[in-house]
């Protein structure tokens, strides 16, 4: 089964997202340091969405789905903002001077480096972004094998 | 989140507690950068922070470029595993000196204990 969400362009519903992502783990016995990676990526990945992708002012929804199967967790996050492949966007310069440093750019290193797979279309005018985790389902960790 | 602040010696201890993401860092910052205005040498206990995103690494990025054209320091403990990792991963784990406990923190910051 898996867990579909119709949030709005607003920071304050990272509160519901957290919410459900945080039951949808538990629900398939995710280990809590995947959980954590998992919440972390999807939050930086809304609130981007929510900064960034619209410029009209007005009500969008973004629609987030998770599903587990064969070992692995996949999010599917789709708005209809402005073309953004992250998969484009240049990694920050980590050992640059501190006045140089921006937080603005670690969201995405952050997705890319806790997920194990990113991926990006554009369709009918809509982002659609996966994020893969490879996880350890509870059935497996405590099989009779 | 809640913060809590304590002055130990020339030190102030911030602790920072539960969750800074997106919708509540701006909170934090106002906080710190409050702070920084009288105090030079900041401790950030994190041993009862559960979540940090890189909302909340950019609260503690401008304190530290605030301190910094101060000749200020800001030290970081008690990180757990997972918020360890978030800041190896963004680079900052090479920008503050990370201790054990926040006794070990204060020590390295040369708390006058008077």
């Amino acid at each position: 089964m898996g867990l579909e969400l119709k949030l709005r362009n607003s920071l304050a519903e990272i509160v519901k997202l957290r919410a459900s992502l945080e039951s949808f783990s538990k629900e398939f016995g995710i280990d809590p340091k995947t959980a954590f990676q998992i919440d972390l990526s999807l939050e930086e990945v809304f609130s981007n969405i929510v900064r960034h992708a619209f410029s009209d002012h007005k009500p969008h929804e973004i629609l987030v789905q998770a599903e587990v199967a064969e070992g692995w967790m996949t999010i599917r996050v789709e708005d209809d903002g402005q073309e953004f492949n992250p998969l484009l966007f240049p990694a920050p310069k980590l050992n640059s001077p501190l006045e140089q440093r921006q937080a603005g750019r670690l969201g995405i290193h952050l997705i890319r480096t806790l997920m194990d797979r990113v991926g990006y279309e554009r369709a009918r005018g809509k982002n659609i972004l996966l994020l893969q985790k490879k996880i350890i389902e509870e059935s497996e960790q405590h099989g009779d094998c | 989140m809640e913060i809590a602040e304590a002055k130990k010696g020339n030190v102030m201890v911030v602790e920072i507690i539960g969750r800074v993401d997106s919708t509540n860092a701006d909170v934090l910052q106002a906080r710190l950068l409050k702070l920084a205005e009288t105090e030079t040498i900041f401790l950030i206990d994190c041993l009862r922070l559960d979540y940090i995103s890189s909302a909340g690494l950019g609260a503690l990025l401008h304190l530290l470029k605030i301190l910094q054209k101060k000749a200020g320091r800001c030290l970081l403990s008690g990180l757990g595993a997972s918020i360890r990792e978030v800041f190896d991963i963004s680079g900052f784990s090479k920008l503050f000196p990370i201790l054990a406990s926040q006794e070990e923190a204060l020590r390295a910051a040369g708390m006058n204990s008077a």
